[in-house]
């Protein structure tokens, strides 16, 4: 009898842990979505067309958003070999144009690879970003226009780049990750966007860098924003956390001999706010211990949802031996 | 020739005229409990003949004003038998009263204190320590607040936690005391229990509706706890072992039957026994979601209160402190932070019988609150803390007029000192300069003045009022805001001590009772109260990461009014009581963040706050059986709170973080004498709160975010639960007594929705954008040994 008292108590016990339970939230108004990105980083621009990247170069990417709890289901592409990241829909007959402060006036057209996962995409090749420059975005789709403006600040040389092993115990993290050594001019608000990038060694296309299928909602989005905020003057070896997850432990490291980009790109205040609500939401779900939870603010005007951003950039390459 | 107004006549009539056409005689006593000698506050004591119901205050003394004659005396309190006493007054009388606890015994019991239509104080309710130990609790724990939320007009914010709204207002409205000492943070492990520990409490006050002008800096409610002074007969140990914590009880007489003390701790091993069923789910077949082994959840409580007196008798003192200290890593809450969070409060009380008709209680009371809080895997790794302390004078007179009238005056000095954030590096791999944001200073000086006046047998007014003035103080840099009040647009520098800014808050506190028949009443109150603290809080339960800030520049005094109108009745037994009221509230400048408010370590926090007006109203009824071996309580609240605040939800009205329309508890308790039983039920159910929920999706860079449309527009599912408890009394042996409390939280598994959170889901071939809601828990069983040693 003692026995199965002991089991049911333990039983009950198991049984009160944290479970899930499927909402309905109401379904709002579709939304334009403007992605721009613009760098002065220089890159082989036949290569980027051929071999876009979707995160990489300049560009302005145009979608639908989509309500929430939709089910969207994934295409394979044609050849098999690829899966597509996402299935937002692309907006592909808009007029999208980016001027700079000198009166240059460069006209995107949709990328002319036109593939998955790149419908949307609007590029040009004489689009060439400088820091110091301020540059305004127009876009018209149908007969609705948004325009946005944004300045690209210069941004500190990264002196150098080192790696260190962290190891965290059994069944955690352990892993090299990697180390930023730049200066910081204290006479100046700054802000950054540390990344790190593999450096393609293929000529086919390939799945991004920290992109991965897998059961677990625990997606990592490679992107995380540093303040100079209670920073240093010298910034003497910044640790990356190598992107953002919902867990915010550390979750990837870096692999051996492998060719990195180390990136350092300037922010503005206004896309280091937009950065870190992104990127609180990816911790922020909204619940009883999280702020309420919000849209990102937006430099768009004209009631599309994104962001238009200007970053300069400093790289350095590096491999972990 | 002197020339008296007409109303200077009448008023001095009212004051004195009884002397001239009746002597009358002070009749007081000093109520305690008839085994411990605690003495008892707020206890009642009502006579017969004139209908007249006078309080104890907080040191058990009462007195009143009668003429010469025979009377029967009513002496009651909540947890206790009643007593009648025949008194002759012929002089100055003075009593000492021992009441019995009503828990020495399972027969016919009683919990049954003043009769809800005989006080003066609309809104005022007592809960009984008996009924907070003996109602089911959440993993076998009894919690002070948690019964409190069983009240109507009472409402968590969240399941699971001990944060208490009170008829609309958020919980930072809510004063909570001990011993005359604020409590900053009133939860251990994020609010699945608060920091009072049961076996160390004497008394719960709560006042929702007119409060006493004694009270103040909170706009909606007072929770007033008191701690047990310790038996001043029998040295005895309590010591009680649950599923999350146990706990350990000394006290006893210094000198006996003239002081005591009492040491009471409590620790809580919650995270072992998290992590020991995370490395069950190891070791089982079947995986358990969600139990891990790297949990942190530990907290303690250490009461401590000694008590003694002089040998007249009229002075008494007393020394209580508290200290209580939490660890906090539970990944799904919390993530990878780690969370050190405590209070500590002292307080020093003096108790002086100046005359038979004047009593005086001086308090001097420290507070303290304190956090560290880490962000385990961060680049710059760095350790942020805060604290924040006050030290109280309060002294207050009690002053029998004459049979009509009493009076309770004083005043009270607070100081209060604020550190909002400062930044450590955590080691030597840390890539951060230390930093902190300037201190602030502020003072209060308030002085209070209330009257309980009764106009004829029928109806008795209450009407006080308080009257503070803020200051805050340098050193300080000031933020001076643009014309809308969201940007700074100057600054200066106050040298120490200078005054920086300064509010003044004038409080009138009016309650009228208009008694029907001895066991009916209609009550009406009126209210305005003012708060200079401010809890920045960014989530809706509350976070040991909560900054308190005194107003400035930017943030000036909450206020808030309030009218309720209600009608309780009671049998003439007092077996049963009904009471129907109903209340509106209007409140200005209440705070909330902008959207993606910026928080962190930011010294123009301010900046990230608007201003606005709140609006609450409800309607509240409660039927109790407050005697017999069974016994319930039955509360309903149909309320709504509504928040506009220019610059938050599209300048649009909101919901409040507590509007739940429909409110509904059933506590009951049922004893076996004979078998030595007692099963106690706890139902609870609850409209569903209002969260903010995206209504879009959409791609950034590779990754899924969302769009929201406004502020807490979605509601959650209802909320219901079914508590269940047994307490099996061992038979009692000449110096034990012991007894086994098996009980269980959420009986019937109801996946109550704490929080809601959005996730994506990624298969092999499609993806899926999922809002889910989250349950903490369902079925959770506990067992708890008592045994007292004595």
């Amino acid at each position: 009898m003692k026995k199965c008292i002991t089991l049911l108590f333990i039983q009950s016990l198991l049984l009160a842990c944290v479970s899930e339970v499927n909402l309905s939230p109401a379904k709002g108004e579709i939304k334009v979505v403007i992605e721009g990105v613009l760098t002065d980083e220089d890159y082989d621009r036949d290569f980027q067309e051929k071999y876009r990247r979707e995160d990489q170069g300049n560009y302005v990417r145009l979608t639908y958003s989509d309500p929430v709890n939709s089910f969207v289901p994934y295409e394979i592409s044609p050849d098999g070999n690829n899966y597509t990241r996402d299935r937002t829909k692309a907006i592909r007959n808009a007029l999208v144009i980016i001027r700079d402060d000198l009166g240059k006036v460069d006209t995107l057209k949709p990328d002319s690879a036109q593939r998955e996962p790149f419908y949307g995409y609007y590029t040009s090749r004489d689009l060439v970003g400088k820091a110091g420059r301020t540059y305004q975005l127009f876009v018209k789709i149908k007969e609705k226009e948004y325009t946005a403006t944004a300045f690209m600040p210069p941004v500190p040389k990264l002196d150098s780049v080192s790696t260190i092993y962290i190891n965290r115990g059994i069944n955690k993290f352990s892993g090299d990750l990697p180390l930023f050594y730049f200066q910081n001019n204290l006479s100046v608000k700054e802000y950054f966007l540390p990344k790190v990038t593999v450096v393609p060694q293929y000529t086919d296309i390939q799945i991004p860098p920290f992109f991965h299928f897998s059961e677990s909602p625990d997606r990592i989005w490679n992107y995380e924003v540093l303040s100079d905020d209670h920073l240093p003057s010298y910034i003497d070896g910044y640790m990356l956390k190598l992107g953002t997850t919902s867990s915010s432990y550390f979750t990837y490291a870096l692999s051996k001999n492998v060719i990195y980009d180390a990136c350092l790109y300037s922010l503005t205040k206004e896309a280091y706010d937009y950065y870190s609500v992104l990127i609180s939401a990816f911790q922020n779900d909204g619940g009883a211990y999280s702020p309420s939870p919000a849209s990102p603010p937006t430099n768009i005007k004209g009631g599309a949802l994104g962001f238009f951003n200007a970053s300069s950039a400093s790289i350095k390459r590096f491999t972990v031996r | 020739m002197i020339q008296f107004s007409r109303l200077t006549l009448f008023l001095l009539f009212v004051l004195f005229g009884q002397t001239v056409h009746a002597q009358t005689f002070t009749l007081s006593g000093l109520i305690k409990d008839s085994l411990s000698l605690e003495t008892l506050p707020n206890a009642s004591a009502h006579l017969q003949e004139t209908g007249f119901t006078a309080q104890s205050n907080s040191s058990g003394h009462f007195s009143m004003r009668v003429p010469k004659g025979t009377y029967y005396l009513t002496l009651s309190y909540v947890g206790y038998n009643s007593r009648s006493l025949k008194v002759v007054v012929k002089g100055n009388t003075e009593l000492p009263i021992l009441l019995q606890p009503s828990s020495t015994n399972l027969e016919e019991v009683s919990v049954v204190g003043q009769s809800p239509s005989q006080d003066i104080v609309s809104g005022r309710h007592r809960v009984s320590m008996e009924q907070i130990l003996k109602q089911p609790s959440f993993a076998g724990e009894p919690d002070v607040l948690k019964s409190v939320q069983f009240l109507p007009g009472v409402k968590s914010p969240s399941e699971a936690t001990t944060n208490i709204a009170v008829r609309g207002g958020s919980y930072d409205q809510t004063l909570i005391l001990l011993d005359g000492a604020p409590v900053y943070n009133t939860a251990h492990a994020l609010g699945f229990f608060s920091t009072f520990n049961a076996d160390a409490v004497k008394d719960v006050e709560l006042y929702k509706g007119l409060m006493p002008a004694r009270y103040g800096n909170r706009l909606s409610s007072v929770v007033d706890i008191r701690m047990r002074d310790g038996d001043k007969n029998k040295f005895k140990a309590k010591l009680g072992i649950g599923l999350i914590a146990s706990r350990l009880t000394l006290e006893g007489p210094i000198k006996k039957g003239v002081s005591s003390f009492i040491v009471s701790g409590r620790y809580s091993y919650a995270g072992k026994v998290i992590n020991g069923l995370g490395r069950l789910n190891e070791i089982l077949p079947f995986k358990v979601k969600d139990f891990r082994t790297d949990n942190v959840v530990k907290f303690y409580d250490l009461n401590a209160r000694i008590n003694f007196g002089d040998k007249s008798g009229r002075n008494r003192f007393s020394l209580s402190a508290y200290s209580g200290q939490d660890r906090f890593n539970y990944f799904i809450l919390s993530g990878a932070t780690l969370m050190d969070w405590g209070n500590k409060t002292a307080s020093f009380q003096w108790n002086r019988l100046l005359s038979n008709r004047l009593f005086m209680t001086s308090n001097v009371s420290y507070s303290s609150y304190g956090y560290h809080y880490q962000i385990l895997d961060d680049g710059r790794r760095f350790d942020w803390n805060a604290n924040q302390r006050e030290l109280n004078f309060k002294s207050e007179f009690d002053y029998s007029v004459s049979k009509f009238l009493s009076l309770n005056f004083g005043l009270q000095v607070t100081k209060n000192n604020n550190q909002p954030g400062r930044i450590d590096a955590l080691d030597s791999l840390a890539v951060v300069n230390p930093f902190k944001l300037p201190k602030k200073h502020s003072l209060i000086n308030s002085v209070f003045l209330e009257g309980q006046l009764s106009l004829g047998r029928f109806v008795k007014v209450s009407a006080g009022v308080r009257q503070s003035l803020f200051t805050l103080l340098g050193p300080s840099t000031q933020y001076y805001p643009n014309a809308n009040g969201t940007e700074i647009a100057d600054s200066l520098y106050y040298p120490r001590g200078k005054n920086v800014k300064s509010y003044a808050g004038f409080e009138p506190r009016l309650g009228i009772t208009w008694l029907l028949s001895q066991n009916q009443s209609l009550k009406a109150s009126f209210n305005q109260t003012v708060q200079f603290s401010h809890l920045l809080t960014n989530s809706s339960v509350g976070l040991p990461t909560d900054i308190w800030v005194p107003s400035n520049t930017f943030i000036k005094p909450q206020r808030a009014r309030q009218v309720s109108i209600g009608y309780f009745s009671s049998t003439v037994d007092r077996r049963y009581s009904f009471s129907v009221e109903g209340y509106f509230k209007r409140m200005n400048r209440v705070i909330d963040f902008v959207d993606n408010a910026d928080l962190f370590v930011n010294k123009t926090v301010e900046t990230q706050i608007r201003v606005g007006n709140g609006t609450a109203y409800g309607i509240e009824t409660m039927v109790s059986k407050l005697t017999g071996s069974f016994r319930y309580q039955f509360a309903y609240t149909l309320s709504k709170t509504t928040r506009k605040i220019a610059g938050i939800n599209h300048d649009m009205p909101y919901p409040g973080r507590d509007d739940r329309r429909h409110a509904l508890s059933v506590t009951s308790l049922y004893a076996f004498p004979k078998r030595r039983l007692e099963f106690s039920t706890n139902f609870v159910l609850n409209s569903g709160a209002p969260i903010t929920m995206p209504s879009n999706t959409f791609y950034y860079q590779g990754a899924l975010f969302y769009d929201y449309p406004g502020r807490n527009r979605f509601k959650l599912p209802a909320y219901h639960r079914l508590d269940v408890s047994l307490i099996v009394h061992r038979k009692p042996k000449k110096h034990t007594e012991a007894s086994w409390i098996f009980s269980v939280h959420n009986l019937y598994d109801r996946k109550n929705v704490f929080t809601a959170v959005s996730k994506t889901v990624d298969y092999a071939t499609f993806q899926y954008y999922k809002i889910s809601g989250l349950t903490p828990f369902g079925i959770v069983p506990s067992v708890t040994y008592n045994l007292v040693i004595k």
